[in-house]
């Protein structure tokens, strides 16, 4: 068995400061008594190059470098090398909010850039801790993988050129980046943007990169970063469509999951709460479905009795029973690529899907040097709000439900009875 | 706040099922107990952070926590966090047969409210 000791760790600083990356390279590697190997990229680019040459274990990457937003870099490089370990280090006082995001951006940690000798020993031996956690292979996938979006995005920061050839049953087109900059579309009779968005917005296939050769012809010239956000707004649009369409079907069971993923079918109809019998459909879970043309919260759905308050072990002074009830508030349903399938009154679903990823690798990370199992699901409870974050190979489920009191005089239809969390396996009495 | 909170801990009585516990303070340090082979100490501070992160990430998503628990197949973690953000976790059992899920809770409980002057 490889140990730790046995093999040099190979460490990644990127920062835009030649002056820094010398001193990390140089301190680092007294520190670690050359057990370390230190790379340094000034630019995005050649962190890509050096990432994509060397099996880095561990990047520190400063989130103020020019050009490249350093979160949005961080998102990319989660999705391109979610096993590598992550630390961001910043020059000023961050908010917590910024330091959370990139906590859910795939940052292992959020650290205070070193002014001392003393920040570089204590630097060092945060890293070298990190180290020796190193996420083990085959557990469990990391929720999304990388989409032609990304790739692009990637290829485009990275000043790259390369020919991205996309294939969806007879659909067959190629974009063609040159120095970070998309130049040619072309699949069909198809040319130019009109390509490009046409590619982007291909539900399925596969795309394959290849050794850049000079396009027939130039014809695109918007930047790249227009581009793919008129992509993502159309694919936007279209999700919206997509879904308005699902909550139409709702009411056929056949009809209700057209995007069903492979994999056994009861994934999807996992229990919305630990102890809780899996519901016929979803339907049952989340109260019959709002018409198309009205998408905002309709009143007086999804209400369900609960037998015990809390989604998690009860507090010492609530009731035995009490008469709260549940009222889902979002149901988000998506992929292991972060496609959405479902998507219930879930206006962020992007937002949910980062923290399914997010909770994914924690899962992962949690159960490095124990023995716990598999892991099936993350139950977070407040004041009176709860959330259930179920994440597997095929899928993840994100449930978010609130307490609410009964009120005296409102006309209900019947509702299905779920069996409290605090009711089910593993809960407290 | 700290030293009540490390006496208590020191103090944690032993429960069936618990397989491992420790707390994490606001300043990042932090204190454990393991109590079963398949919990070693040396993963446990790696754990709490864990927990800390996902308090943190909860509550940048509008959505702040005071209980977690994660779920999985032979053991499941279960955390409060408290006002000053000192986090307590504990490792169980998931069998609920093999577990003790009334002092557990009692331990969850008394954390919360634990208090410099609460003896």
């Amino acid at each position: 068995m490889t140990t730790f000791f046995q093999s040099r760790r190979k460490v990644l600083f990127i920062d835009d400061d030649p002056r820094f990356l010398e001193t990390m390279t140089r301190v680092m590697g007294v520190l670690s008594h050359d057990s370390w190997e230190i790379f340094g990229a000034e630019t995005t680019s050649a962190a890509f190059a050096l990432l994509h040459e060397q099996s880095i274990h561990l990047a520190v990457i400063d989130v103020q470098m020019p050009v490249t937003d350093g979160l949005q870099f961080l998102r990319l490089l989660n999705r391109r090398y979610p096993n590598l370990q992550k630390v961001v280090l910043t020059g000023f006082g961050a908010s917590e909010t910024y330091r959370a995001t990139c906590l859910s951006s795939g940052a292992e940690l959020f650290l205070e850039k070193p002014k001392t000798s003393a920040e570089q020993e204590t630097l060092f031996t945060t890293l070298n801790e990190l180290l020796k956690w190193q996420p083990e292979d085959g557990f469990r996938g990391v929720l999304r993988r990388v989409g032609l979006q990304d790739v692009i995005q990637m290829e485009c920061l990275g000043r790259n050129s390369a020919i991205l050839e996309v294939k969806a049953g007879r659909h067959q087109g190629r974009i063609y980046i040159k120095d970070g900059q998309i130049v040619h579309a072309a699949v069909g009779d198809r040319k130019g943007e009109e390509a490009f968005l046409y590619l982007l917005g291909l539900r399925r296939g596969e795309f394959v990169m290849k050794t850049f050769t000079e396009p027939p012809e130039q014809t695109i010239d918007t930047s790249y970063e227009m581009l793919l956000m008129e992509a993502a707004r159309l694919q936007d649009e279209a999700i919206q469509d997509a879904g308005a369409r699902t909550l139409a079907l709702a009411s056929g069971e056949t009809e209700f999951f057209p995007w069903r993923p492979a994999g056994p079918p009861n994934d999807t109809r996992q229990a919305p709460f630990p102890g809780a019998e899996a519901p016929t459909s979803l339907e049952t879970l989340a109260g019959p479905p709002a018409p198309p043309a009205a998408m905002e919260r309709p009143a007086g759905t999804t209400w369900m009795r609960r037998t015990q308050a809390g989604g998690l072990p009860n507090r010492a002074n609530a009731p035995a029973a009490c008469t709260d009830r549940t009222r889902i508030e979002e149901i988000l349903i998506c992929t292991a690529q972060g496609e959405v399938l479902y998507g219930w009154h879930c206006p962020s679903s992007d937002l949910w899907v980062n923290f399914l990823e997010f909770v994914s690798q924690k899962a992962r990370r949690l159960s490095q040097g124990f023995t716990l199992g598999s892991f099936d699901q993350l139950e977070a409870s407040g004041a009176d709000a709860h959330l259930i974050a179920l994440v597997s190979t095929h899928q993840g489920i994100l449930v978010r439900s609130r307490n609410e009191p009964e009120p005296a005089n409102r006309e209900t239809r019947p509702q299905p009875e779920v069996r409290d969390a605090g009711s089910g396996p593993g809960a407290t009495a | 706040m700290n030293d009540r909170i490390k006496n208590w801990l020191a103090q944690v009585p032993t429960v069936r099922g618990l397989l491992a516990c420790g707390v994490r303070f606001a300043d990042g340090t932090a204190l454990s107990q393991s109590y079963s082979c398949d919990c070693p100490m040396v993963a446990l501070e790696h754990a709490w952070r864990c927990v800390a992160d996902t308090f943190e990430v909860l509550a940048a998503y509008q959505q702040p926590a005071t209980r977690l628990r994660w779920r999985y197949e032979l053991a499941h973690l279960q955390c409060v966090r408290r006002n000053d953000g000192a986090l307590l976790g504990l490792f169980v059992t998931s069998r609920p047969a093999d577990l003790d899920a009334a002092a557990v809770e009692r331990l969850m409980t008394e954390f919360e409210v634990l208090s410099d002057d609460a003896g």
